[in-house]
């Protein structure tokens, strides 16, 4: 077994250092494995594995939230979020640094990516923010924090793949979701408060003057948050009110998205080349790293390599929360050099086999990964979320990064606080059943 | 935002001129398949949306039918052929993920023969793929395969699968050409303002 093993991890570094495609790496890797350890018709199983996984169902919500999320980042969304938001933040000390974290908040729920929720509540805000006179540190470091809960709260990508992957309900992943974003969002706000209260100098004193907008002016305000509210309706009304499952729901979000962008006169004949040709990309990038994760998963089951890296990692008694610990340090580690897909689908056939051993629930899993993906998406030199911001303001990534941090740091404390009480992310999907 | 249209120069012209035909006529077909893909999805998306709105309206009007019974299915099908179309373009456009940490720091030699190795490398596999997925259809066609589900034959969807696998080999090929002649291997281009991820 110790060849084995040696032969996959060996194999798995010397093509990704080399800078072959994730997928290609993954794929090889399980390829050379079948070929060398078991005697078998190793194109048959190749093509069964990719027949199946290509094609299977649960996955179809993927493609479509994808559409969603290519649609959407063409609409007018991000100046309406604004707007409807700015007059209740106002509120709050802090002011409209808030519409960063609300506003991630309520795309969240329509989107099931956290790059498009950074993208599209970041064009509008980061300049409207810097131009106000707020403070650039906090403006950019609230939104990379904010813009990881598109993955935490449903709909969520990867929420998907990980269902699909770990054979686990994608609706209840998604419920699951739900508390523990927002009580994300709230440690974000909280922090956002308690950071300019003591630091007041980070909001202009000129902002002040929202606090004293009319109450008419703020309900009036609310009409524009109508589209979101609408795709909302669209995504998760139909998914909890039991009409539809997570992939009717998101053809259901496709057409509400398609009837957003024309009501707003963006359906062009341009966007929509732009749609379908940047859906393909993406689902095509997505689709190559799950087909290597497929077929290393299976060839790695297939040799027993799961049950005994899990069995030796088991041996070692460590309470749960302490196999915890290693994983969040393993994951930080990791996904400074992999972007959040590809850290889930590498480690997942590994890793559940070891979880569910200790007896953790497949469910708050889903929800822990989904948690240190995100910090993976904001840790330099690869974070996806990082370069979404770099693209929208041309700073460094190192500075980015760094004013990012508090943010990373209320997650990993976040993340410790859900595995101290995991009732945190259970007790609601238990609640709804199903 | 550029197109992923013919306009514009090809990025082979420095090619020896049969080559260059050869990787010219891969770069148009890597565009076509990519629309094909597009297309798969436009089918999808309808397809699925079809299935809900009459799910919704049989409940009002009794006579509609309650579903499509291969709505899902297909879809699936239709996924599939999404997935494998779009991943020649998605690799002529440099979308797929791959760790450049090495990559980003090596001499320009040292990075050409990186770049040589992963075209290469990625040729090899795909192109065992595309033979293990010929095989696996031809199989299906011998015994006649059908869905558990639906009786369709499986055949179609797992040529047009097969298909797209083979055009990602052919891009494979390609990029191996372009490496060995020093040519650029990425064709930006053909990119969109998209929301990777």
């Amino acid at each position: 077994m110790l060849t084995v093993v040696t032969t996959m991890f060996a194999t798995l570094f010397g093509l990704l250092a080399g800078g072959v495609w994730i997928g290609i790496t993954l794929a090889i890797t399980g390829t050379i494995l079948l070929a060398l350890f078991r005697n078998i018709p190793l194109d048959k199983l190749l093509a069964q594995y990719t027949w199946n996984i290509l094609t299977t169902q649960e996955l179809l919500a993927l493609p479509l939230f994808i559409v969603m999320g290519e649609l959407l980042f063409r609409t007018r969304l991000s100046q309406a979020l604004f707007t409807g938001l700015a007059p209740w933040a106002g509120l709050l000390p802090g002011r409209l640094l808030h519409v960063n974290v609300l506003g991630c908040s309520i795309f969240a729920a329509i989107s099931g990516s956290s790059a498009a929720t950074t993208q599209v509540v970041g064009r509008m805000a980061l300049s409207e923010l810097t131009r106000r006179g707020y403070s650039k540190d906090i403006a950019i470091g609230s939104l990379a924090g904010a813009g990881t809960l598109g993955f935490l709260i449903p709909p969520s990508n990867i929420m998907i793949i990980y269902g699909v992957l770990g054979d686990v309900s994608i609706l209840k992943l998604f419920t699951a979701g739900f508390i523990p974003g927002m009580l994300l969002a709230l440690s974000f706000m909280a922090w956002i408060m308690i950071h300019t209260t003591l630091k007041p100098a980070l909001v202009p004193p000129s902002e002040q003057a929202l606090a004293q907008v009319s109450w008419k002016d703020r309900f009036l305000a609310l009409k524009d948050l109508a589209p979101a509210m609408f795709l909302i309706v669209c995504v998760l009304g139909s998914m909890y009110l039991g009409f539809a499952t997570p992939s009717e729901a998101a053809a259901v979000g496709v057409l509400g998205a398609i009837i957003v962008t024309a009501v707003q006169g963006s359906l062009t004949q341009q966007a929509m080349r732009d749609v379908a040709i940047g859906s393909v990309l993406t689902c095509s990038m997505i689709a190559m790293i799950l087909l290597g994760a497929a077929i290393l998963g299976n060839a790695a089951a297939f040799l027993g390599i799961p049950k005994a890296i899990a069995d030796w990692v088991l041996s070692f008694n460590l309470s749960p929360f302490w196999l915890m610990m290693a994983l969040i340090v393993f994951y930080i580690i990791l996904g400074c050099f992999l972007d959040g897909f590809s850290m889930i689908v590498m480690t997942l056939p590994i890793v559940l086999p070891i979880v569910k051993g200790a007896g953790f629930d497949p469910i708050w899993f889903g929800i822990f990964l989904v948690l240190v993906v995100e910090m993976a998406q904001i840790t330099p030199p690869v974070g996806f979320n990082l370069f979404v911001i770099q693209g929208l303001t041309d700073d460094s990534l190192g500075y980015i990064a760094k004013v990012t941090l508090p943010y990373l740091i209320i997650m990993i404390l976040f993340t410790m606080m859900i595995v101290a009480f995991p009732d945190i992310v259970l007790w609601l999907p238990r609640v709804l059943g199903g | 935002m550029i197109h992923p249209s013919p306009a514009g120069e090809s990025l082979n012209a420095k090619a020896p001129a049969p080559v260059r035909i050869v990787l010219d006529a891969l770069d148009r077909l890597s565009r076509l398949d990519g629309w094909l893909g597009a297309l798969c999805l436009v089918l999808l998306t309808s397809l699925m949306l079809t299935e809900v709105v009459l799910r919704a309206a049989s409940n009002v009007i009794p006579w509609i039918p309650h579903s499509i019974p291969v709505a899902w299915e297909w879809s699936s099908y239709l996924m599939a052929a999404t997935f494998t179309f779009g991943a020649a373009m998605t690799l002529r456009a440099g979308g797929h993920i791959r760790v450049t940490l090495l990559l980003a720091r090596a001499s320009p030699g040292s990075k050409r023969l990186l770049e040589l190795f992963a075209a290469l490398v990625g040729f090899v596999f795909t192109a065992f793929l595309a033979y293990a997925m010929v095989r696996f259809t031809m199989t299906s066609i011998e015994r006649g395969q059908t869905s558990i589900s639906s009786g369709t034959p499986l055949w179609p969807p797992q040529a047009v699968v097969t298909f797209g696998i083979f055009l990602l080999a052919s891009q494979f090929l390609a990029r191996l050409l372009q490496a060995i002649y020093g040519l650029p291997l990425e064709d930006p281009r053909m990119r969109v303002g998209n929301v990777a991820e």
